[in-house]
This record gives structure tokens, C-alpha cells and sequence, in this order.
């Protein structure tokens, strides 16, 4: 771990849907290089943290920080100001994210997915681009999938595919969220293997998960979420070996 | 009584240069009518799922009034009651030695608001078949909303939105003979004023009637191809480019088409 600058800073950080608080002052920091992994039950507010990161939910109170960037807002007189679209879309381009349901773009080939965005918002040439791609593809093992359709691919491939195109915008910050819930017990091992592998190249990654024994073996940190709280935090030894709290050993069970 | 088959041969075989320019004129009014409904379609399509509610509203109104309205009943009121009120007359206009009729301006019009309508029905809900999972994905990788648009949501939708938008048009070539009230020379206006002169009004109904079957034919072999394009990423063998979806649509239908992974 590093004592650089933390490149994720959450300060006390609250989000409702409506009159239901689904986040209640999550604060947490991971530092560059730092792989992080959210465990907890559903509906503990895990997967909405992770959205908030990248906006594809706002929070309310609280402020979160990629890099020193201010997330969705900007502060002005201690007030929160939402930032336009513009400046959200800016912020966004430097975190990558992988989905449970993949959402590769279903009419494009994989490597049209992979090339799409360097080429239209990084501004790349198609044939730098295609070139990157095929490197990362290699990398996934799909290089012979290049020019299939999602359609004609298994769901680990399409997650790897997936996780192959949110590389390609070279992000600082990699997001998962529960990348293999969508998985049968098969294919998840393939696609975990590739999240292991980008864990040693020193990326930063946030993983919400319910791979347990993933999560002792890849992270650096655990977190356990609950009632929208931060309960537990500290690394995988700490957490699956002795001293465990009640809490924890309550969650634990229910999970094996 | 009787059937001259003469006559209808000779008509089939020979239509003559007054009858080929009306049925350009039905063509050309059925194309110029579906791509500007098309383009209301889009407007409206996407302001029914506008944020801004007066927009949502402005543009329901519209779908509603106008879906509630018989077409021809549009036709005359584009073309004579604008006039009468004397809020607006279409007048002839000549683009490069080529004179637009005022009924085929109100005709194009008045189809074109009509087609308007329904198109954006159509696209309100090819747009809304679109996974909101896509979107996220897109923003995620940094593409702002236009961008998402016209790059994951317009060709997704598009998949949804071509096959009504062709029933449409396969409407739209045959609606165009209600422009003959308001005097659009067209196929089958032609047809009642040649059956008049000739009496042979059988006879020409079935040719004027093979005409528009032809024409709806064809457009059901364009068609085809084009969803055939469209439908690259779920063929069993993925067609690249035009050419290819031609001679798939044409070659390799039977049992490979439906075929859904």
C-alpha cells in the first residue's frame, strides 16, 4: 500500500432513493494500486456505492473523491453544486466499469465494442485502436472472438470481452460490480482468473462480489456492508481468521 | 360485358408516359411522405419520453389529435381548408424547371403528419425496448448523451423500429391514392379519369390494383434485406455490408432466417 495520496475518498457519504437512506455516511478510501473488494447481503447498498463512483447514481450528503476530483459535485461555499453533463461525462472516462449482466452492445462485434469508445470519446485512430483491442482480447483469451457477435458467446466470455472493453479506455479505476453473479459455476472461475491476473498488473479495482474465497485471495482490503452501513474493514487474514466480530461471523454463515 | 384483354394487355405491356409520371408521382409522394413522418416520428418519439413534462405533453397531444383525425379528412383540410380560412395556400413552386403541385405539396403534408403520428408511437417504443443496462454501459465508457444516442440507442432501436416503419410504408404506397380527391395526379386518380373517357373501368381497376401490388413487392423485398442487415448479430452466419445481406435475404432464407441464439 502506498502512502500517496488515496485515489478513492469517500467522506460520510449518504444516498436515498426517495424517503429510504440506502447509503448512511459510507466513508472509505482506497489507496492507488489497492484492490478492494464490498462483500455483503443484498440490498445492503454495495452495488448503489459503486454506481455513485461512477454516477450512474448521485448521492446526496457526503463527498467523494477519484483522484482530486470532487465526484458530481462542485463545492462552493461548503454547498454541493451538481456539476452539468459534461463535466460528469469528463469525469467518468478514467473509470472503468464491468457490469453483472455484461451489456456488451449487443449489434456491434466484440471488437466494435472494444474500439467503440477509444475511437469516438478518446478520439483514436481505428487502426490504434483495433490494434489495442486485439492485444487486450489476447489477454481475456478471446482473440478468435473478435469478430463474433455477444450473442454467439457464452457469459464468461462476454464478461471477459466486457472487461476487455472497459480496459481499452486505459481507466485509473476499475469497477466490478458483481462481475459473476450472472455465472454458472463454470465460466465464473475463467472470468476470475482474469480479474486475479489485472489485480497483480498494480490496477486499482473495486470489486463487489459474493465470491468469497475470490475476494480472501485477490483483495488487499475487505469491506462488509450492511443496512447501507460500512461494518467491518480490514485485510482478507483479518477478516476469514480468528476474532472475527458476531457480525461478521453472522454474515459469514449465512454466505457458506 | 366481358373482359378486353386486348386493352388490358396493351396497357399492362404499354402504360405510356401520362401513367408512368403518375406513378412517379405515387412514389414520390409515399417516399417523401414516410421520411418526413419518419423525421416527426423521431421528434415526437423522443419528446413523449422528454424530462420536461410540457414537452411529453405538447407531443401526446399531438399523437393523440392526429391519430383521431381520418387521413383524408387531414388531405382536404391541408389542402382546401388552410384556404378557405385563409390561413395558408400551398401555390405550384418550380425547382429547376421541375413544377411541385400545390395538391402534392399538401399531399406530402398532410400524409406526412398522418405517418407522423404513428411513427412516433413506433419510435417511443423502439426506443424504450432499449436495455437501460446498454446505456450504462455507454456512459460508463465516457460517451455523453448524444453520442449514446446516436451510437447504442438509435441503431438498437432501430432494430425494433424497422419492421412496423416497413408495414407503414407498405400503408403509405396505397394511402396515396386518397391524394386523388384533392387532385393529385396520380395512379389512380388517372385510372377514374381514364375509365371515364374509356368506360373500360374493370379493366383498369385490376391494372391500377397490379400496379400497387407491384409496388408493395418490391418494398417487401427491400425490406427484407434490410432486416436482414439489421439482424446480423443473431444469424447464424453474420452478414457484413449490403451485398452480402442481399444475396442472404435472397439465397439462404429458408429455416436459417428465424433462427434465434
Amino acid at each position: 500500500m502506498s502512502t500517496s495520496k488515496p485515489l478513492v475518498r469517500a467522506e460520510k457519504v449518504d444516498k436515498w432513493f426517495g424517503r429510504h437512506q440506502v447509503l448512511k455516511g459510507v466513508s472509505l478510501t482506497v489507496e492507488k494500486g489497492e484492490v478492494v473488494s464490498i462483500i455483503g447481503p443484498s440490498g445492503s447498498g454495495k452495488s448503489t456505492f459503486l454506481r455513485c463512483v461512477n454516477q450512474l447514481e448521485t448521492y446526496q450528503e457526503g463527498r467523494l473523491y477519484v483522484g482530486d476530483q470532487l465526484i458530481g459535485y462542485e463545492e462552493q461555499n461548503g454547498r454541493l453544486v451538481a456539476l452539468n453533463n459534461r463535466q460528469i461525462v469528463a469525469q467518468r472516462r478514467h473509470i472503468g466499469m464491468v457490469f453483472q449482466q455484461f451489456n456488451l452492445f449487443w449489434h456491434m462485434t466484440v471488437l466494435e465494442n472494444i474500439v467503440e469508445a477509444p475511437i469516438m470519446v478518446l478520439g483514436q485512430s481505428r487502426e490504434q485502436a483495433t490494434a489495442k483491442a486485439m492485444e487486450l482480447l489476447a489477454r481475456v483469451g478471446l482473440a478468435e472472438k473478435a469478430h463474433a457477435y455477444p450473442m454467439k458467446l457464452s457469459g464468461g466470455q462476454q464478461q471477459r470481452a466486457a472487461i476487455a472493453r472497459a480496459l481499452a479506455m486505459n481507466p485509473e479505476l476499475m469497477l466490478f460490480d458483481e462481475p459473476t453473479s450472472a455465472l454458472d459455476p463454470e465460466t465464473t472461475g475463467e472470468v476470475l482468473a482474469v480479474i486475479g491476473e489485472l489485480a497483480k498488473t498494480g490496477m486499482t479495482m473495486i470489486i463487489v462480489t459474493h465470491e468469497m474465497g475470490f475476494a480472501r485471495q485477490v483483495s488487499d482490503r475487505i469491506v462488509l456492508m450492511e443496512d447501507g452501513m460500512i461494518q467491518h474493514e480490514g485485510p482478507p487474514e483479518a477478516f476469514f481468521g480468528e476474532g472475527q466480530s458476531p457480525r461478521l461471523k453472522a454474515f459469514l454463515s449465512t454466505i457458506h | 360485358m366481358g373482359f378486353d384483354w386486348s386493352f388490358f394487355f396493351d396497357r399492362l405491356i404499354n402504360p405510356g408516359d401520362v401513367y408512368l409520371l403518375a406513378l412517379g408521382r405515387t412514389i414520390a409522394m409515399a417516399v417523401l411522405a414516410m421520411a418526413l413522418g419518419l423525421l416527426i416520428g423521431i421528434v415526437v418519439g423522443f419528446g413523449r419520453l422528454s424530462r420536461y413534462k410540457p414537452i411529453a405533453w405538447l407531443c401526446a397531444f399531438y399523437v393523440w389529435l392526429v391519430r383521431g383525425i381520418p387521413v383524408l379528412v387531414l388531405l382536404v383540410f391541408f389542402f382546401s381548408g388552410l384556404a378557405a380560412a385563409g390561413f395558408f395556400r400551398f401555390s405550384d413552386i418550380t425547382i429547376l424547371g421541375f413544377t411541385i403541385g400545390a395538391s402534392f405539396q399538401a399531399a406530402v403534408i398532410a400524409l406526412a403528419i398522418h405517418e407522423g403520428a404513428y411513427m412516433a408511437e413506433i419510435v417511443r417504443n423502439g426506443i424504450q425496448a432499449v436495455a437501460r443496462g446498454q446505456i450504462e454501459a455507454a456512459k460508463s465508457l465516457g460517451m455523453g448523451a448524444w453520442m449514446v444516442t446516436r451510437r447504442i440507442v438509435l441503431p438498437q432501436a432501430s432494430r425494433v423500429i424497422i419492421p412496423p416503419l416497413g408495414n407503414d410504408f407498405n400503408h403509405m404506397l396505397k394511402t396515396t391514392s386518397l391524394a386523388s380527391v384533392i387532385g393529385v395526379q396520380e395512379i389512380f386518380l388517372l385510372t377514374e379519369s381514364m375509365s371515364a373517357a374509356t368506360f373500360k373501368t374493370f379493366e383498369l381497376l385490376i391494372l391500377v390494383s397490379i400496379n400497387y401490388l407491384l409496388l408493395t413487392t418490391i418494398w417487401n423485398i427491400v425490406q427484407g434485406i434490410i432486416e436482414t442487415k439489421l439482424r446480423a448479430h443473431e444469424l447464424d452466419t453474420p452478414v457484413r455490408g449490403w451485398g452480402q445481406s442481399i444475396s442472404y435475404y435472397l439465397l439462404a432464407r429458408p429455416g436459417a432466417e428465424d433462427r434465434r441464439a
